[in-house]
């Protein structure tokens, strides 16, 4: 593999073009055509590129007329929404730099990132997230200014606050130029930083480039297979590397559509409604999906049922021989398309991936059950593997060579290689340019060769398919001196639809134990199936019947497994795992070590 | 430039942007998506299949069944306007029969007698069912129920002794002729259809406009129930009391839904004298009040294409009975002809069959035949799951 080193040429050899330029030429040569679209009280509104640009536009005069400036940086606290986007790219216009901040953020965070990143207008969501910066306000040194998008309910008699309508209204009497602005950025400089999750320590601010965001948007076509006739449901946070690709940097880039939905408690209807033809999951997100559907199934009737179960069985062994490189006869394919009329389309349909044609999960490790389960309906999902310090490029599973476990070789333009020690180095033009004022930091991750260090331990096969392990840092070591992979248990244990978390802990321990928190839904149901009361969560976790349903599980999963990595005992957890407690990143993912100190009682009552 | 302000003026009316991708159909990107009656490919295709049935029936069926299918669109508009009173807004009514005959007697006077056109004596018919109704209506304010349905009752009979007394316009016991009514639109005769050259019987004629009014009666009431006043109408159904803390005017609902259901059973009466030339004040019974809501049970409460199916089926059985009355399957039953075996007559079996149908279906299927097709659409529309 050779390194490649030059600037990343963009489709139609716009390789010097920032994104809010691409937002400027499309609305001129093609004004009319959708960018966005938006449900408001039940229609979905239309913002075509023109009115991208025309909102970037105004807000990136506004801004600049509140004093910002090359190099500053500008937070961003929001739902996914069209302002989110329209800020962020009036921000980098002016050679700004943005912020996201997860909508769940509690105030210690607001105020820890605002501090860090000394960001000098915060574009805050509704009432909610001003509370949340008002609640800090006193330490709030660097910030001068607060403008809301959505003003319902706030007393604007403050010096700090301003809405957008007002911040667009000063844009549009000024006389800035912004394409000029946005032609002249320097596009090795950062354009924005993102905080990673970080399931240890505070949050680190990794920067990338303009480089870095125009080599991923270079590569998005291969690697996401995303055209200028793509629509995407933008749902995950945008704050999130993987969907800021989606939702803004690809979609500039390659001109397509993007919808946001009402809310995140939509989402289901939302993507229903849109139908998208390229969607990402996170590992949560299809499981959630899967336990959707086989609950829903279990209360079906029994033609439905049979109907369901037939065409599944039909459905795994295609999708098995696929896999295994086994030919697809035509007597494969008739069956797959009798099942595809009686039970794929229908439901793919229902779920909303009637359409889906690129299918990614990323983020984390995503258990083969669950992989096996979505191919099995024709939604071929593959895997991606990327950080935020590499852009969300590393590797990604080729649509024609799925392999179980495995995900994939690297993506165009990114080196990788496994280090002495196990862990995975990737090089590329999508390597950051480090933590915003942490160099210590960014010298642990990208080391004098510029290999960034991910973290994360894995194998290349001979085919240069990249196999992961796990975090570096939480392979455990058992007393008996076995390393094991938590995460793996962890998946197989969260394919039940009754399993919303599973934390694997056994670190100097002679054997493992587990943590499983239920999914309340579908738990809920269960219970109320089989007449048994309950009040609360922790009401709900402490009935037998209840731990007998998870131990039966639990059992079937440890037949699998070798027998260190069974699971010896497990408690149930007494409450849902919470961001604002510190138990879970705002992507749900979980903090071990936070986790432990939480529940250090409980784990010491199964060692004993 | 004028030209220029013309077309950008046209792209107005051009909806949908041109799109990046192509939005799925399950995307409401206008309020108008919400409200289309035929959406999606299906009910496209559906509306395609009854316009080819309208335009395709009268040259295919003899004209006897061409003779029963107009006399079920005759009924389906009369359904329908019960449907209004009785399964949207919830009043339940036996005086059917009654603004039935109102409508057919309207119209016997001003088109035979008056020699009104067609196209003034059917809205007349309805505007006198509309007024009666409404005259009606205010006993619904005071009354509920079985007390509603008795004074509703009491109508039918009322009419019966104006309909035998009022000579002048009913013709008494020995009936009034509608041969003399005009049945045609601008140069279009019903009677004698002649299109392109080739010529229609009357049977055709009054099957073609029959169904075209049916057509449009049940639009406008989808329409109807389907907006603000529909929805006024089925919380004063559902109870009353609530509706009107909601704000619903009850006064103007309950009246209004007598009005218009009054107005369109005028209108079927109308539609009933002009179809069969010939009306007696023993057809306005009590008997066709029950055959209102036999068909109104039978084909769906509460829907409008089951008013329509009720029509079909009711109606329809009853001609096709009273025409094999002989064949071997009813012949030891029905009294077809004098000295015939049997023991019933053909009117007392029909009463007695219907009304074990009506006992029949509210017992086992309250909302009728529609229900049926209802709950296949909710099971096949749910596929693969349950809900």
């Amino acid at each position: 593999m050779t390194a490649v080193l030059e600037t990343p040429t963009a489709p139609g050899g716009h390789a010097t073009e920032s994104l809010p330029s691409t937002v400027l030429r499309r609305a001129a040569t093609d004004p009319a055509r959708v960018a966005l679209r938006k449900k408001d009280r039940g229609r979905w509104k239309t913002y075509r590129w023109a009115d991208y640009a025309d909102r970037v536009t105004a807000i990136a005069r506004g801004l600049a007329e509140l004093g910002v400036q090359a190099g500053d940086r500008v937070a961003i606290h929001a739902e996914n929404r069209p302002a989110w986007l329209f800020a962020d790219l009036a921000t980098q216009a002016l050679g700004g730099v943005t912020v996201g901040i997860y909508p769940t953020s509690p105030a210690a965070e607001v105020e820890y990132l605002l501090n860090h990143s000394e960001a000098r207008v915060l574009i805050a969501e509704d009432e909610e997230q001003v509370d949340k910066a008002f609640a800090v306000r006193q330490q709030l040194v660097h910030l001068e200014r607060i403008v809301v998008i959505d003003p319902r309910g706030i007393d604007l008699d403050d010096d700090l606050l301003m809405t957008l309508a007002e911040l667009e209204e000063i844009g549009r009497s000024s006389i800035l130029d912004v394409e000029a602005s946005a032609a002249a950025i320097d596009l090795s400089g950062p354009a924005i930083i993102v905080y990673t999750s970080g399931t240890t320590g505070p949050p680190k601010g990794a920067m990338l480039s303009h480089h870095n965001l125009l080599s991923a948007a270079a590569n998005s076509g291969a690697a996401f297979g995303v055209s200028a006739e793509t629509e995407v449901l933008s749902y995950l946070p945008l704050c999130h590397i993987a969907e800021r690709l989606i939702s803004g940097i690809d979609a500039v880039a390659q001109g397509y559509v993007v919808n946001f939905g009402e809310s995140g408690e939509t989402f289901l209807q939302d993507l229903r409604e849109v139908q998208p033809t390229f969607f990402l999951g996170v590992p949560r997100v299809w499981e959630k999906l899967m336990a959707g559907i086989t609950i829903r199934m279990a209360d079906a009737g029994w033609v439905k049922r049979a109907n369901y179960k037939l065409w599944m069985g039909v459905g795994r062994g295609v999708a098995r021989r696929r896999w295994s490189g086994g030919r697809i006869g035509g007597l494969d394919k008739l069956r797959y398309a009798l099942g595809w009329l009686f039970l794929y389309r229908p439901l793919r349909h229902k779920l909303g991936l009637s359409r889906a044609r690129g299918v990614l999960s990323g983020a984390a490790p995503i258990a083969p059950q669950v992989l096996e389960f979505f191919w099995t309906l024709g939604v071929p999902v593959r895997e991606g593997y990327g950080q935020t310090e590499n852009t969300a490029q590393g590797t990604v599973t080729p649509g024609e060579d799925v392999r179980l476990g495995k995900v994939g070789p690297p993506v165009d333009g990114c080196e990788l290689r496994i280090a002495p020690d196990g862990e995975i180095l990737t090089r590329g033009p999508g390597t950051f340019l480090g933590y915003f004022k942490d160099p210590k930091a960014t010298k642990e991750a990208i080391d004098a060769d510029g290999w960034l260090h991910t973290g994360d331990v894995g194998v290349l096969d001979e085919d240069g398919f990249l196999q992961i392990t796990d975090r570096m840092k939480d392979i455990i070591i058992t007393a008996g001196g076995k390393n094991i992979s938590p995460s793996e248990i962890e998946n197989k244990l969260k394919v039940s639809p009754f399993v919303r978390e599973a934390v694997v802990i056994g670190d100097q321990r002679k054997h493992l134990v587990a943590l499983i928190g239920i999914e309340l839904d579908t738990v809920g149901a269960w219970a109320l199936q089989h007449r048994i009361g309950f009040t609360t969560y922790a009401d709900l976790s402490r009935k037998p019947e209840v731990v007998a349903l998870i131990d039966e599980w639990v059992q079937q999963v440890n037949g699998e497994l070798a027998q260190v990595e069974t699971v010896k005992a497990f408690a149930l957890l007494p409450k849902e795992l919470d961001p604002e407690d510190g138990e879970v990143t705002a992507t749900q993912k979980v903090k071990r070590r936070a986790v432990e100190t939480q529940f250090k009682d409980l784990i010491e009552g199964l060692y004993r | 430039m004028a030209a220029l302000s013309g077309l950008s003026g046209l792209t107005a009316f051009v909806r949908r942007a041109p799109a990046g991708g192509s939005p799925h159909r399950n995307l409401v990107l206008d309020y108008a998506d919400d409200l289309k009656l035929f959406r999606g490919p299906w009910r496209k295709l559906g509306l395609g299949l009854l316009i080819f049935l309208y335009l395709w029936a009268p040259g295919y069926f003899s004209n006897y069944v061409l003779g029963v299918l107009t006399i079920c669109g005759v009924y389906a508009v009369g359904v329908i306007g019960l449907n209004l009173l009785t399964g949207y807004a919830g009043q339940v009514s036996l005086g059917h029969a009654f603004f039935f005959g109102a409508g057919g007697y309207a119209a016997a006077y001003l088109g035979a007698q008056r020699d009104w056109p067609m196209l003034l004596f059917l809205p007349a018919a309805a505007l006198i069912g509309f007024v009666v109704g409404a005259v009606v209506g205010p006993f619904a304010l005071r009354l509920r129920g079985n007390y509603l349905v008795i004074v509703t009752l009491g109508l039918v009979f009322l009419g019966e002794h104006i309909w035998k007394t009022w000579d002048s316009v009913t013709g008494g016991g020995s009936g009034t002729s509608l041969r003399g009514a005009s049945v045609s639109i601008g140069g279009l005769d019903f009677r004698e259809l002649e299109i392109a050259g080739s010529s229609y019987e009357k049977e055709q004629g009054m099957f073609w406009l029959v169904w075209a009014i049916v057509a449009i009666v049940a639009l406008l009431a989808k329409n109807l129930v389907r907006s603000r006043a529909g929805r006024a109408m089925q919380a004063v159904r559902d109870r009353d009391l609530s509706a009107e803390v909601i704000g619903v005017n009850l006064a103007r609902y309950k009246v209004g839904a007598f009005a218009w259901s009054s107005a369109l059973a005028a209108l079927s009466g109308a539609l009933y004298g002009i179809v069969t030339n010939r009306l007696e004040t023993g057809i306005f019974t009590l008997f066709l009040s029950i055959t209102f809501v036999a068909m109104l049970i039978i084909g769906g409460v509460g829907t409008i294409f089951g008013s329509i199916l009720g029509a079909l089926l009711v109606s329809g059985g009853q001609q096709l009975i009273a025409r094999n009355s002989s064949a071997f399957v009813f012949d030891p039953i029905i009294i077809a002809s004098p000295g015939d075996s049997g023991f019933l007559s053909i009117g007392e079996f029909n009463n007695i069959l219907f009304g074990l149908f009506i006992v029949v279906f509210l017992m086992f299927e309250p909302r009728g035949l529609a229900a049926l097709w209802l709950r296949a659409k909710a099971w096949l529309l749910t596929w693969p799951f349950s809900y």
